[in-house]
């Protein structure tokens, strides 16, 4: 403000000191960083998922021991193709796609999970509950999902 | 004029994206962490901490673009929030991770990466534009102040 005088009508809010670039950003940030104290109050937990182990396909392939494959891409993928045996399991019908499960599973064979390659959070997801609803651990990801079986179309 | 109604546009996009996306990461934190911790690129711990601070960054930067005085420093956090994201997505694309990328909270769906990274780019490109130094722009006339006579 000391650079515009006194009597000058036009003096605008442009012509007053700005903050720097830097300091701008600094400030965004420490308003961000105060707002998100008020996650506590909003009662916001962080919970580590379960770990699964996740099979490699050499392994998840033994022929000697009884396996359950759940497919959780889309319906029409699984239409299209999939593991032979594998059950869809629609994410947002957890209770029918369960009863499907059920028909074919028991506490003798494990439970294979794929989604559509490495990482599917929607695999991840169904795994972590399949393990909580059925009570076992004998939950596994396939590793590379869908795109890691042999013949797999590719996407 | 036309500048003006261009940055006026492009003020209006950004804030749209990134305000809907901060409150959408804030409706749903939970899956906002998986979202980041999916990506590989950080642990559980930090994940969780980005979680935390993202969608307020996000809020924070889409407010700010209307703030004369914060609209820079706005603009170059859009920028760096928008080449973050761009760095995960080509990283996630380059790992052919199967992953949602979470830009919007949780999605049921894989996100197809390419059309999300190009969407990044055209963010980066809005921000660095609204971003530039104010001695780019072409600043207005201003009426010449009359000297009183004393």
């Amino acid at each position: 403000m000391s650079g515009i005088p006194a009597n000058f009508p036009h003096a605008t809010p442009q012509d007053t000191p700005r903050l720097s670039r830097t300091n701008q950003v600094a400030l965004l940030l420490l308003a961000a960083a105060l707002l998100s104290a008020t996650n506590q109050f909003l009662g916001i937990r962080w919970r580590r998922p379960p770990e699964i182990a996740v099979l490699p396909l050499s392994e998840a392939q033994k022929q000697n021991v009884p396996t359950v494959w759940v497919d959780v891409r889309d319906a029409d993928r699984f239409e299209r193709e999939h593991v032979p045996g594998a059950v869809s399991f629609d994410e947002t019908r957890p209770d029918s796609s369960l009863r499907d499960l059920l028909r074919v599973w028991n506490t003798g064979k494990r439970i294979v999970v794929y989604g559509e390659g490495t990482g599917s959070q929607r695999a991840q997801r169904v795994a972590e509950q399949l393990k909580k609803d059925l009570n076992t651990r004998s939950v596994f990801l396939l590793e590379g999902g869908w795109a890691a079986w042999p013949h797999a179309s590719s996407h | 004029m036309a500048t003006r109604i261009v940055t006026l546009i492009l003020r209006l996009c950004l804030t749209g994206v990134f305000g809907i996306a901060g409150f959408l990461k804030l409706n749903d934190p939970e899956n906002t962490l998986h979202a980041i911790y999916q990506f590989r690129l950080l642990p559980w711990d930090a994940s969780a901490l980005l979680a935390t601070h993202l969608p307020w960054i996000e809020l924070v930067a889409a407010v700010g673009l209307w703030i004369p005085r914060l609209r820079q420093g706005a603009a170059t956090l859009c920028a760096t929030l928008s080449l973050t994201f761009l760095a995960a997505l080509i990283s996630a694309l380059a790992r052919n991770l199967d992953i949602t990328c979470g830009c919007f909270g949780a999605s049921d769906t894989a996100t197809q990466l390419v059309p999300r990274i190009l969407m990044d780019f055209l963010l980066l490109g809005a921000s660095l534009w609204l971003g530039r130094s104010p001695r780019a722009r072409p600043r207005e006339q201003l009426p010449i102040a009359p000297h009183s006579a004393n």
